[in-house]
């Protein structure tokens, strides 16, 4: 299905978060993810699955002032 | 130097608290704009800084693949302020608050929710609403706002415990546009913790503020794009412990006529009747 990451839309295969972020490149990232402008805690991944066109926010730390 | 070593810092500091955590030197730095992380690691320890700010982006896998900036700022040893910059709105702020608190550990949260991106002038509004939000939801709100009173008497009103006037606006170095705002806002609100955060670039502007009473200084860009940003670092540490020391001290009340340092009794050369 396609979802989109980052405002770039991609192809998964995977559905559950954590397989999808794998399958993304990020796995053992340090990264927080937003599905839909919605935060998706880390203790929420196992359970939560993506579905075709959600918009996906992986982020991480930046600098900032 | 050790980054964060206590012998190493440069003038003495006393300690003082941010929402009941110690924290010693009364200058915030951000950790942007820097030409290395080499480079932003000096200057953080050469400005005897206790807390640094963060952000939140989109990267890629790619971008993350080296270890990220995290690590470095790990290594420093000081306490974690995660922005919000570039929220608009309430609702987004509060979403990044929620990722920042999961990825840094921390309920601290700088609060930027931006209503103009010509100057990156904050949005009282939607300020207001998220500083709500946060705190019902456990947040250590450092809202960052304009200079207006009643803006900051409501963030008050809220439950901030940490209140961040802009001296002007982000990365203009002009220092302090309108002291008469900061000046009334430090007479109105004198227990609240206030942090003049953006638009100073020189060490005078930042020891001003002290002088003034303000608790501390945040800024980012007059260190990170200086030429040389430990040196300027340190030259921030110095003057903000100088103006909290005048502060603290009590400056003399301004005259408008002169009044002579040495004492006048006994001037040479002085007759009382010219003979």
């Amino acid at each position: 299905m396609d979802v989109i990451c980052n405002g770039d839309r991609v192809s998964v295969d995977a559905e559950r978060l954590p397989e999808v972020l794998d399958s993304l490149g990020f796995a053992d990232r340090r990264v927080v993810v937003a599905v839909n402008e919605t935060f998706v805690a880390k203790e929420e991944w196992p359970s939560y699955r993506v579905r075709a066109g959600d918009r996906l926010d992986v982020l991480s730390a930046i600098e900032g002032g | 130097m050790r980054v964060n070593d206590p012998q190493a810092r440069p003038v003495a500091k006393e300690e003082w608290q941010l929402y009941g955590e110690p924290v010693r030197s009364r200058l915030l730095l951000g950790t942007a704009r820097y030409p290395s992380l080499a480079v932003m690691a000096e200057a953080v320890a050469a400005s005897g800084t206790d807390v640094l700010t963060v952000g939140l982006r989109r990267q890629s896998p790619e971008q993350l693949g080296g270890g990220s900036i995290w690590d470095h700022i790990a290594q420093l040893g000081c306490r974690i302020l995660p922005n919000t910059a570039g929220c608009h709105t309430a609702r987004e702020a509060v979403t990044l608050a929620r990722m920042s608190r999961e990825i840094f550990d921390t309920d601290w949260i700088k609060l930027e929710v931006t209503g103009d991106d010509y100057n990156l002038q904050p949005d009282p509004y939607e300020l207001l609403e998220a500083t709500r939000d946060l705190i019902k939801a456990g947040f250590r709100v450092f809202a960052y706002t304009t200079d207006d009173l009643v803006v900051c008497s409501r963030l008050r009103d809220l439950g901030c415990e940490v209140i961040m006037p802009w001296g002007a606006p982000i990365g203009t170095g002009k220092g302090i546009t309108d002291p008469y705002a900061l000046e009334t806002l430090r007479a109105r609100l004198p227990d609240v913790t206030l942090v003049v955060d953006a638009g100073l670039g020189l060490p005078s502007h930042a020891a001003r503020v002290l002088e003034m009473g303000f608790d501390a200084v945040l800024l980012n860009t007059a260190v990170a794009r200086a030429d040389d940003p430990a040196r300027m670092a340190a030259a921030f540490g110095k003057a903000v412990a100088a103006g909290r020391l005048a502060f603290e001290a009590g400056a003399i009340a301004e005259s408008e006529t002169a009044h002579p340092s040495t004492p006048v009794v006994g001037t040479p050369f002085w007759q009382s009747e010219k003979g």
